[in-house]
């Protein structure tokens, strides 16, 4: 019984140690890649590299544009990284992106069922964007806007569903809105409350963003 | 003025810019013509980049960066003076897929430093890099 406890505890111990060894070498790769990869990307350039300058904005605007389109991604932080990085010229750049991103979400939330936008996002391991779906499929339309006025203010909610286009506005704006998905996940509930023609809500998203972008452009940020 | 007094004129003209004008050195673009330096390139506040080999040619009252000339920069007019016993010039290479280079440049003795600004412009973004050259007179 004894020697079955001894074995046992020393199983145990045996696993803590594979475990810490592998945080271990999770923690020195991280630094090891870290340090590799900042030695990379401090190479000097030169005009030849040039292509490879226009290939690296490229991909990513294609990933700021993939990030925002995807409810509850961080696709706001990359936009605001790609501008600091181009200069005010960039600003215009990320605000093209910004308005595809989210007319790609909002097509998605109205061509695609709810049940298969869960399973994709599932299968990306998107558990909150899912649930944020399942939550909005037996809803009717009333009911799958009035869910994206609930992280405002309450005072203002009788006021927003009065003036749906300028809800849009206000929510694509408000600091909270990364609870309902940032703007990824207000474009598919806006796309599935079918509430909206899309180029109304095109021309929304066109005014909503633009703020910050401009004054990107205009460099008074 | 006869015939052969008009004739003399124009030989005397001739001889003065075919040959006395470049020896006294009154043209100052070619003050560096025939001189090749080779070295290397960096980017400004880095060291020169062993990888970035440069050969800068002054020829015929022209500049050209071997180097760049790859991406399209063509050769141009330069533009040099004399400040003592050093040369300095100044060029402007143009590249119709890689923009601008504009160059700046003190030659002493063997030795040739020079500066230059490589920009592009495009609707989304502007490159703005500013590297140097350090490099030899190529015997």
């Amino acid at each position: 019984m004894a020697d079955t406890d001894q074995a046992r505890a020393a199983a145990i111990k045996y696993r803590r140690f594979i475990k810490f060894l592998f945080f271990v070498l999770v923690v020195l790769s991280i630094n090891f890649g870290g340090t590799w990869l900042t030695h990379q990307v401090e190479f000097q350039l030169f005009p030849r590299h040039d292509s490879m300058l226009q290939f690296m904005v490229l991909g990513a605007t294609l990933l700021y544009v993939l990030l925002m389109a995807i409810p509850f991604m961080p696709g706001i932080e990359i936009g605001l990284a790609v501008m600091i990085l181009l200069g005010s010229k960039g600003a215009l750049l990320i605000y093209l992106s910004t308005v595809l991103a989210l007319s790609i979400s909002f097509v998605i939330g109205r061509m695609t069922p709810p049940h298969l936008i869960k399973q994709l996002l599932n299968w990306f391991h998107l558990y909150k964007a899912s649930a944020l779906v399942a939550q909005l499929e037996p809803l009717d339309q009333q009911q799958r806007l009035k869910l994206l006025y609930e992280k405002a203010p309450s005072k203002l909610v009788p006021f927003l569903l009065r003036h749906r286009y300028l809800a849009i506005v206000a929510i694509l704006n408000l600091p909270g809105n990364a609870f309902i998905g940032g703007g990824g996940g207000i474009g598919v509930i806006a796309g599935m409350s079918r509430i909206f023609p899309f180029y109304a809500f095109i021309s929304i998203v066109a005014v909503a963003t633009a703020p910050i972008p401009l004054l990107f452009f205009f460099e008074v940020i | 003025m006869t015939s052969r007094q008009k004739i003399n004129i124009f030989i005397i003209t001739a001889c003065w810019f075919l040959f006395i004008n470049p020896v006294l050195g009154l043209d100052p673009s070619r003050l560096l013509d025939g001189k090749t330096f080779t070295g290397f390139n960096g980017e400004k506040g880095q060291p020169l980049d062993p990888d970035e080999a440069e050969e800068i040619v002054f020829e015929n009252g022209r500049f050209i960066s071997t180097t760049c000339n790859r991406y399209n920069f063509s050769d141009v007019a330069y533009s040099a003076s004399q400040a003592g016993d050093s040369i300095h010039f100044q060029a402007v290479t143009l590249s119709p897929t890689h923009g601008k280079i504009a160059w700046q440049g003190t030659v002493r003795g063997d030795q040739a430093e020079v500066t230059f600004v490589w920009t592009k412009e495009r609707w989304y973004w502007n490159t703005h890099r500013e590297y140097w050259f350090q490099g030899s007179l190529q015997q």
